[in-house]
């Protein structure tokens, strides 16, 4: 039985108009308990549209979202997102970080009782030493490791992961990919993640689904990832399974990549002038009238 | 070590001691001479010129109270303030001595009686004006604070109330201290009648005209800085499942901070501006009573005594324009970290 599930899911976003983007159409994605799915695709197709969807987060404009039979009205407890950006907040410590969202939880739990389970987490990420450090101290794969802890801490039944090892260099990824997998055969979720990366879904996933170029992406075939457990990359690579799936996937991905090439030459969409904005000048900037 | 030192400076506005610190530290001394000359020399010798023309114009303007007074005058004045504080100081404690003295005498020959203490009336001088003005700007700054703040958060995070109280912001924002105070003064007289009275009548109507006129920039400053939150961090909020109130504390006031402090800083620098004319209308002993006690006794030292407080005034704006400035700086945190 499905434990979460989109059912002929469509989303869009902007008022009906030329404006209006369509960005995923008639998603079909269900996940049983204790199964880990990955959606691989290219970026700005709507992965992250699809994932704050079984987030609660949106809501579908057609279709439903269900949540073991019912339907998803909104964020709920149950449901543990990691987001893509890791959306720490700046002013609390790693404990404080973490502790918002066990506080959020467990309401009912004593104080002991909560503290414990803070620092259990932080521990399981490797991050006793900065449990008193802000954000702004830590680096890209501490940050993330937080945003796990964060999430993990308020034992959800739902994992969902949007590319949570984006921003990281291969070999923090490495080591991140190894300590999710490690955790997940713990605990064995459903989890769903979002990558762009086929040999991470290969490493951590029971199943791959593509999700073809927009607009309007629709998900592509079901790839069953047959392969042992635990799995460790260096064991993984002289793997003839592994060998094969890698490539069907990723011949898939270049293939609807090309297709998607060939029919957009035909009109090239001007790029909005956006520059990153100074991190210093948000404070100064104010607002006088 | 010497960067950290450098960098609080210029966290708190003193940039331009930096430079005869690094000096000190015995770092490149030829660059430090030309920050130096930049940062300190060039305001000073544009202060000296401001002395020289203002002493050699001064004496050619005639009024009614002699001629227009030059820097020496004023600041012979000012130190003339400062003893009449000092020997004011003295007096006060040869009373308390005294009294001292009396109680203990009393107290030998009627040990079964009470001792009546009393306090020491004397006159307040310029410093104690002083003190009183500062006062006064900070219950203001706080009633204003106190009520700006949690009204803007609740703008920044309805538009709906945002479009409502709106018009009523833009229309009470341009009203001047002067309009307010006679209203604030028969409300006070009006409602605040107390037999032990906490504050002067004139001191509270001071305050909140202070208030009336300094809420605004906290006002709309936080509910911009509500109104512009991150996005994500909401979304966190969202996921967590935060109720209100722990989303306000932990997300929506610390993100909001700098733009807050921002705020406060415009207020209190209107309520400075704003209680010299409240404090003269209200005669609230503070530097606006003493302008206008100065201007109505109208003797040879009026205009030198109103320029000493023109200078006073000026000196403590900026110092508390400068407090404001650092506390703004310590709520910024690094935003580009995360
Ligand atoms: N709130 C929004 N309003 C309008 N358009 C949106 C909104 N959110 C997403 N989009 C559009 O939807 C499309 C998909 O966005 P989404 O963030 O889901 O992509 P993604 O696959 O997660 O990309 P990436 O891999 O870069 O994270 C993009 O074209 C984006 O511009
Ligand atoms: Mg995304």
């Amino acid at each position: 039985m499905a434990f979460i599930e989109l059912r002929n899911v469509s989303k869009g976003f902007g008022p009906p108009g030329p404006n209006r983007v369509e960005v995923l159409r008639d998603i079909n994605l269900s996940v049983r308990e204790s199964e880990f799915v990955a959606i691989v695709g290219y970026s700005g197709t709507g992965k992250s549209t699809l994932i704050n969807m079984m987030a609660g987060l949106l809501k579908p404009d057609a279709g439903s979202a269900l949540l073991k039979g019912a339907p998803i009205k909104g964020p709920e407890r149950d449901l543990g997102l990691i987001f893509q950006n890791y959306s720490l907040l700046p002013w609390l410590t790693v404990y404080g970080n973490v502790a918002l969202a066990v506080n959020a939880a467990f309401k009912n739990w004593s104080r002991k009782e909560r503290d414990q389970q803070v620092r259990r987490f932080v521990d399981l990420v490797n991050l006793t030493p900065a449990l008193e450090k802000r954000p702004g101290e830590l680096s890209g794969g501490m940050r993330q490791r937080v945003a796990v802890a964060r999430t993990l801490a308020m034992d959800p039944e739902v994992l969902l992961m949007d590319e949570p090892l984006g921003a990281l260099d291969a070999l923090t990824r490495g080591e991140l990919q190894k300590e999710i997998a490690a955790i997940w055969e713990k605990q064995r979720k459903a989890a769903v993640l979002i990558t762009n990366s086929v040999d991470e879904a290969l490493l951590l996933a029971d199943r791959i689904t593509p999700l073809n170029l927009g607009p309007g992406a629709t998900l592509g075939p079901e790839f069953a990832v047959d392969l042992p457990r635990p799995r460790s990359a260096a064991a993984l690579n002289k793997n003839p399974t592994f060998t094969r799936l890698r490539g069907e996937i990723t011949d898939y991905l270049i293939e609807i990549g090309r297709a998607g090439k060939a029919s957009t030459n035909d009109k090239i969409v001007p790029l909005p002038d956006v520059r990153p904005l100074d991190p210093s000048e948000r404070a100064s900037r104010t607002w006088v009238s | 070590m010497l960067h950290k030192i450098t960098h609080i400076l210029d966290k708190a506005g003193l940039a331009w001691i930096s430079p005869v610190v690094r000096l000190c530290a015995g770092e490149n001394p030829r660059e430090q001479g030309r920050q130096i000359f930049r940062l300190i020399g060039v305001p000073l010798i544009a202060i000296l010129l401001f002395l020289g023309a203002w002493a050699v114009i001064a004496p050619k303007v005639e009024t009614n109270v002699g001629t227009l007074p030059g820097p020496a005058a004023v600041w012979e004045q000012a130190g003339g303030l400062w003893q009449d504080h000092r020997a004011e100081r003295e007096r006060r404690a040869e009373f308390y001595a005294a009294q001292e003295q009396r109680r203990a005498a009393f107290e030998e020959r009627f040990p079964d009686r009470e001792w009546t203490a009393r306090e020491y009336s004397g006159r307040p001088t310029y410093i104690h004006q002083i003190v009183t003005s500062l006062k006064t700007v900070f219950m203001g700054f706080f009633f204003a604070s106190a009520f700006a703040i949690p009204i803007g958060i609740i703008c920044g995070m309805s538009k709906t109330v945002y479009t409502a109280v709106n018009p009523l912001i833009q229309i009470f924002k341009p009203v001047s201290p002067l309009a307010w105070l006679p209203i604030v003064m028969i409300l006070v007289a009006a409602l605040y009648t107390t037999d032990n009275p906490m504050f002067e009548r004139a001191f509270l109507s001071s305050a909140i005209v202070v208030a009336l006129c300094s809420l605004w920039p906290t006002l709309i400053n936080t509910a911009v800085g509500v109104a512009s939150i991150d996005k994500d961090h909401l979304n966190v909020a969202r996921v967590l499942k935060l109720s209100w109130h722990t989303k306000v504390i932990k997300i929506i006031i610390p993100s909001s901070l700098p733009y807050i402090f921002t705020g406060l800083r415009l207020s209190l620098g209107v309520g400075w501006m704003v209680l010299i004319a409240a404090e003269m209308l209200a005669q609230n002993p503070g530097l606006g009573k003493f302008v206008w006690d100065m201007y109505q006794s109208s003797s040879s030292q009026t205009l030198s005594l109103i320029l000493v407080a023109v200078f006073t005034i000026g000196l403590l704006g900026f110092l508390l324009d400068r407090i404001m400035l650092t506390l703004q700086q310590l709520v910024t945190f690094d935003e580009s970290s995360v």
